[in-house]
């Protein structure tokens, strides 16, 4: 058996463990998806930050190349005027100064340049216009789409290296066959009705870089002879004959005459596109790109932080209450344990002579106070008992000492000195009835042993009680006779077979204490008194009575009369039989045949003893 | 010596009156407290040997009252009971001494005698007087070294004079402590002892030592 102490802090551990576990675990979680939250929420900031800053600079890189193409319209514009020479060489040093203008821009448009059509031909191996003359071309055209070029090798005499471009077609299939898949759009792209329209977009060269473009459309305003008609329509692929060449732009100032074509052309337009690397851009971005991704970090470690800090703040605030409450739960069962201990140490103080409970039952608390009087009322007939005991063993030691003394006595005396026959002969008979004084007593006090340890069993037959009685009335008859008493057997039965006094019972037992009550109706009688036996039935019961004109029994006597060793005069009878063992005798046996004994009696009024017997025997019975 | 025996036990009763009769006493016995009270109250005994547990009055209720009463007789208390507690109790009420049933004889007997020599003061059990020498305990006489036969009567009186010596004892009180209630004889049977005594100790001795008070008693010769 474990110490109830240790099994309640175990259980009681075990339990907070638990409780404290869950509340810990559930407070946990709520913070971390707090936290989560607030993490997610500043994340989405960040990032919405950066996308406003990748926007602005997206925006910034358009407008800047809007306003190129802007200034480049501007500068171009006033060329279209009418037919003309061809554009003058220093024209393409205007243009080149500006794209040395932009140069400073190269973090965003380095090295792209923008380049404008310089004003002489140049055909490349494949015989396809590399160069052409703008303003030829826009009046052949009526619209030249400049572009970007892109890591394209010029001429060494070429003031700007690493200058590509593209002349496109116009809308009239006259087309000239594109350096690559450059998906310009088509001329419907743009509301023909604006002036002045531009659009920015992303778009993927032909060699595989992805770029910017702004493409600035503008109307084109003829100021003196019109716009040129359209050349005839030739095959497809008449790259050679297509391309514009220094000198013949001077012929076709007659186109502007034609009002007609005037009227069907759509009006012309400068297209101008502007692009810079997308890769350019995406560098622009890094920066923010690498605040974007600090910020998160930052965001992120701060979370991790915080829980962290949320997770040991829980794990103290765990063990200070788990600490606390073990300290409170190792006081409330001590406290709890009190009464057991105070008890207990009472218990502890209890031994063979001292049977008294040194602690008071109401003091206790009410669940230990059935305990404590349980205990003090088993104390009460322990102590009963061994006073019972003790008592028992001085009347025994008392009961046996008198005729021993008196038979050590005599048969000292014997041998003290010589003495006749006759004198010997009356020391020894003496010594008999002192021997057979001794002997009554013992067995008396083995038949009451047997009786005790229960091995003396009832050896029943079906008998006739007033038989029995008349059996007893002779053996002790003479006894009375010899005191002068007059003994009487009466039989208050009815006559009928089924009223007869037939008991099964033992009949040995029935003897021995009608005996005995006989034997005391005698000895306690007065002289000339008289017995009566009466046997008779009542109540399915057979009832002896014994009757006397004794002394009788005192009252304060008569509840103790079937005690052992318990006698109404202290001192001994004369006749040295009476050890207070014949009545204790007589009621065992009366109970071991299921029957009941009773006394009335007052004193110098005589006594009457009554038994009750079943008629049948516990032992038939069962 | 005289001794009044208390006992309801007959088979006891009967065994130590004859043994103290043998040793020379004068033994008057009760069998119950009242017959003990009525005859401790109306003779001298020298000592009485008390049952403890007794028909109508047990023996220390007696005992209580016959101090309480101031009689002084030396109590020689018979119980079965031998627990500390009852012994100390039967002291307490005024016992001279205590005996625990069943005891040896001889024991009782030399109880009694001790009791008897505390009466008369003396621890000695020899008594000297000249060249008589009375050994109480081994119950022998000698007069000048001479071993002298008495009879238990003879010596019973001899003591008593002993006990008495210098001073004059009656008749009566002779008779009284030497003779118990049961004998016949008057006083008259002290002056046959007597004269049993002087042949056997003063015959053929000088001086006398056993006196004639005439009118008074009989003496036994003092120390002088």
């Amino acid at each position: 058996m474990r110490s109830i102490r240790l099994s309640l802090l175990v259980y009681f551990l075990l339990l907070l463990t638990a409780g404290l576990g869950v509340a810990s675990l559930l407070a946990y979680n709520i913070i971390e998806s707090t936290l989560r939250a607030r993490e997610e929420a500043a994340s989405a900031l960040v990032k919405a930050r950066y996308e406003e800053l990748c926007q602005e600079a997206r925006t910034q890189i358009y407008e800047r190349m809007l306003a190129t193409a802007r200034s480049l319209a501007g500068r171009v514009r006033p060329r279209f005027r009418g037919p003309r020479d061809s554009i003058p060489h220093t024209h393409s040093a205007v243009l080149g100064m500006l794209g040395a203008n932009l140069a400073p821009n190269a973090h965003m448009l380095a090295p792209q340049l923008w380049w404008l059509a310089q004003g002489y031909p140049y055909r490349d191996s494949r015989g396809w216009p590399r160069v052409t003359d703008l303003q030829t071309y826009i009046w052949r055209r009526d619209l030249v789409i400049l572009s970007l070029g892109d890591e394209v090798e010029l001429d060494e005499d070429h003031k700007f290296p690493r200058i590509s471009w593209y002349i496109q077609t116009n809308n009239w299939g006259m087309p000239l066959p594109p350096r690559g898949e450059l998906n310009l759009p088509d001329e419907a792209d743009f509301a023909p009705e604006e002036r002045v329209y531009w659009e920015p977009d992303e778009i993927v060269l032909p060699d595989g870089h992805k770029v910017c473009r702004v493409r600035f459309r503008t109307v084109l305003t003829l100021q003196d002879g019109g716009w040129p008609a359209p050349p005839p329509r030739r095959g497809g692929g008449g790259v050679a004959s297509s391309s514009p060449r220094p000198g013949s732009s001077s012929t076709s100032g007659s186109f502007g005459s034609n009002p007609r074509s005037k009227e069907l052309l759509p009006k012309p337009a400068l297209i101008i596109q502007c692009a810079a690397r997308a890769s350019d851009l995406e560098e622009s971005l890094i920066p923010f790109r690498e605040q974007r991704d600090e910020d998160l970090a930052r965001i992120r470690s701060e979370t991790a932080e915080s829980l962290r800090h949320q997770r040991q703040l829980l794990l103290l605030i765990f063990g200070l209450t788990f600490g606390a409450t073990v300290l409170g739960c190792v006081g409330l069962v001590w406290l709890g344990l009190l009464p057991l201990h105070r008890l207990s140490d009472a218990v502890s103080e209890i031994s063979p002579k001292n049977f008294t409970l040194a602690i008071n039952a109401k003091q206790l608390p009410t669940e230990l106070q059935p305990i404590a009087e349980r205990l003090e009322a088993t104390l009460d007939q322990l102590k009963r008992a061994f006073a019972r005991e003790k008592q028992a063993t001085a009347d025994i030691s008392h009961e046996l000492r008198t005729p021993l003394a008196a038979l050590l006595t005599t048969l000292e005396l014997a041998l003290r000195r010589d003495r006749s026959a006759e004198q010997y002969r009356e020391m020894l008979q003496e010594c008999h009835t002192s021997a057979t004084h001794m002997h009554q007593i013992v067995e008396r006090l083995l038949t009451l042993a047997r009786l005790d340890a229960g091995v003396d069993r009832l050896r029943a037959r079906v008998i006739d009680v007033s038989d029995l009685a008349e059996q007893c009335a002779t053996v002790v008859r003479p006894l009375a006779e010899a005191r002068g008493l007059r003994l009487s057997v009466v039989n208050a039965c009815p006559s009928q077979r089924d009223n007869e006094p037939f008991v099964h019972t033992d009949p040995d037992k029935l003897r021995e204490v009608l005996s005995n009550l006989l034997h005391n109706a005698i000895q306690y009688n007065r002289p000339q008194g008289a017995i009566d036996l009466v046997v008779g039935r009542e109540n399915g019961q057979v009832c002896v009575e014994v009757r006397d004109t004794g002394i009788g029994i005192a009252p304060e006597a008569k509840d103790r009369i079937f005690e052992r060793f318990y006698r109404a005069d202290p001192s001994r009878a004369c006749d040295g039989l009476n050890a207070g063992l014949g009545l204790a005798i007589v009621k065992e046996y009366v109970d071991l045949m299921g029957g009941r004994i009773s006394v009335e009696s007052a004193p110098g009024q005589g006594s009457t003893f009554r038994v009750e017997l079943p008629v049948h025997s516990p032992a038939s019975a069962a | 010596m005289r001794v009044l025996l208390v006992e309801d036990h007959k088979p006891l009763l009967r065994a130590l009156r004859q043994g103290l009769e043998e040793e020379g006493f004068a033994v008057d016995v009760a069998q119950d407290g009242e017959e003990a009270d009525i005859k401790a109250r109306n003779t001298a005994y020298d000592v009485i040997v008390l049952d403890v547990m007794l028909p109508k009055i047990d023996g220390l209720t007696l005992l209580e009252r016959w101090r309480r009463d101031g009689l002084k007789t030396h109590v020689l208390i018979l119980t079965a009971r031998g627990s500390v507690e009852d012994r100390v109790k039967g002291l307490d009420l005024g016992a001279d001494d205590y005996l625990t049933k069943p005891f040896e004889l001889e024991e009782l007997l030399a109880r009694v005698r001790a009791l008897i020599r505390r009466d008369y003061q003396s621890k000695d059990p020899v008594i000297r007087i000249h060249d008589l020498e009375i050994d109480t305990a081994s119950r022998t006489v000698k007069r000048a070294g001479q071993a002298i036969a008495l009879t238990p009567r003879e010596y019973s009186l001899l003591e008593f004079l002993a006990y008495h010596r210098g001073k004059v004892a009656t008749r009566t009180m002779i008779w009284e402590h030497l003779y118990d209630e049961q004998d016949e004889s008057t006083s008259n049977v002290v002056d046959v002892y007597i004269r049993y005594l002087r042949n056997k100790i003063d015959k053929g001795f000088d001086p006398p030592l056993i006196l004639t008070r005439w009118g008074e008693g009989y003496m036994l010769r003092g120390e002088d």
